[in-house]
């Protein structure tokens, strides 16, 4: 994978988007398992996100610079979905159990997310990405007009934590146990006791606590 | 690291007999020497009523509140004067500055409540400060000829004249548009940075809020949610 992280990591840095793009839906064209479009997202795609910095030269567009590279992935990220649903479909694996992914109000990183929400779908979930920023009273009322059993949040911002716990709290008033809350993002690594504290019923890291967590409860199906 | 603030099982209940209502139960809460929080939380929560018992400017009905390690709830009033002058700075939404007087004037009443004339020293650091804030062109401006965010920054660099240990602000950009919020903001910050000051801001900016080392969320009296950037 390294040497598939230079070469995409120079061509973001180069803003070329064209051939960010060409480049990683060829290697999507020759990804056969789940963990090969995972290793796609965490160890290319992600991995240039959070490294590529800022120079001194460009000290005073950082946050231009920024948004055109996660503009880049993002299209990625859209035309990855019928790769996803073909490796979906190749291993037949659904477990008939509906995620949504959201992140809380005021929380507008949406990347991680996105990319979660794809997880969700290789490891056999009907994944719904509702977006960015979703008011606490939108996913209340979606529980009356679609079953679901995972609330999966992602929380960047440590700030969002506040709301995330509002809207966790309103979660288990209406639906009490029956909806699973699921968290994770960068919220929590420098407040892992905020899992329980915000409510949360479970922290997913990686590709595989979400692949565990789909193996559990199709079990209890 | 050193707490420069400790706060034991606070209790606060207003009023006595039929009408007693408490505010804050059991609050425990310790604060890191030179760190930058903010607390959060709804209207009526308690935080005003908890900043100022740790300002004591008023005391909690049990508890104990610990300043550098000195007790402060059990105290005189003459002593809590003295603790209140030297070590803490106040930043309110409004700024209660004195119209008859300039902004330099201002920013020296906490000297001159403990010294007669101020000593070659303390004009040169309220000069300083007055750089630091930006009001070189208004300092010899009355109070009430100065733009809200001008009367904000004289607040600001009066809370900062004995070089507190600690600064406390409530809603100290309350009244003020977003750009001059965020140019408070980078000034508090800035004081934090070169002097190591430890602030404790209430405050109902988001702006401001997700910019802080912690927040500290208050609800219903008691701390809710306690997270770290
Ligand atoms: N002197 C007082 N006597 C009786 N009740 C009081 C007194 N001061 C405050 N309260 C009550 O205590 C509660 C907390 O007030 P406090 O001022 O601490 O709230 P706050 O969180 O600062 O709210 P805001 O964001 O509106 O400033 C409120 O219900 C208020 O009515
Ligand atoms: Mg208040």
């Amino acid at each position: 994978m390294d040497i598939f992280y230079e070469k995409f990591s120079t061509l973001l840095d180069k803003e070329d988007k064209e051939n960010c793009v060409s480049f990683i839906m060829s290697l999507f064209q020759n990804a056969s398992s789940p963990n090969d479009i995972v290793n796609v997202y965490t160890k290319i795609l992600a991995r240039a996100l959070n490294e590529i910095g800022c120079s001194i030269a460009d000290r005073n567009i950082c946050i231009w610079k920024e948004h055109i590279r996660s503009s880049i992935v993002r299209t990625i990220l859209e035309n990855a979905y019928p790769f996803i649903v073909k490796i979906r479909n190749d291993i037949k694996s659904t477990n008939g159990k509906t995620v949504a992914v959201i992140c809380p109000d005021g929380e507008y990183h949406e990347i991680g997310a996105r990319m979660i929400s794809d997880f969700f779908s290789l490891a056999g979930f009907e994944s719904i990405y509702v977006g960015a920023s979703t008011p606490k009273e939108e996913f209340i009322n979606a529980l009356n007009y679609k079953k679901i059993d995972i609330f999966a949040l992602s929380i960047t911002n440590y700030y969002n934590l506040v709301s995330a716990k509002k809207t966790i709290t309103a979660i288990k008033e209406k639906a009490g146990n029956s909806v699973l809350i699921a968290v994770g993002g960068q919220a929590f690594n420098n407040n892992p006791s905020a899992v329980s504290s915000i409510g949360a019923d479970i922290l997913l890291h990686t590709f595989e606590d979400i692949w565990n967590l789909g193996n559990t409860m199709k079990e209890d199906k | 690291m050193d707490n420069i603030l400790e706060l034991k099982n606070i209790n606060k209940i207003y009023g006595n007999g039929e009408f007693k209502t408490q505010v804050l139960y059991d609050v425990n809460l310790n604060i890191e020497k030179g760190s930058f929080n903010s607390i959060i939380g709804e209207s009526g929560s308690g935080k005003s009523t908890l900043l100022n018992i740790i300002g004591t400017l008023d005391k909690p009905t049990s508890g104990e509140v610990h300043i550098n390690n000195i007790r402060t709830d059990s105290m005189k009033r003459a002593e809590l004067a003295d603790l209140r002058n030297q070590t803490l700075g106040f930043i309110f939404q409004f700024h209660y500055l004195l119209p008859e007087f300039t902004a330099f004037e201002n920013i020296l009443i906490p000297y001159l409540m403990k010294n007669s004339k101020p000593s070659k020293e303390i004009v040169e650091r309220a000069n300083e400060l007055i750089e630091l804030v930006g009001l070189t062109k208004v300092k010899n401006n009355l109070a009430t000829k100065m733009s809200g965010g001008q009367q904000q920054r004289t607040a600001i660099a009066r809370a900062l004249i004995n070089n507190p240990a600690i600064i406390l602000a409530d809603e100290p950009t309350g009244n003020l548009d977003s750009d001059t919020t965020e140019k408070i903001y980078t000034l508090l910050r800035k004081v934090n940075e070169s002097f190591g000051t430890t602030f404790i801001i209430i405050t109902h900016d988001r702006r401001i809020a997700e910019k802080a080392d912690r927040n500290i969320e208050i609800k219903d009296g008691r701390i809710n949610i306690d997270i770290l950037r």
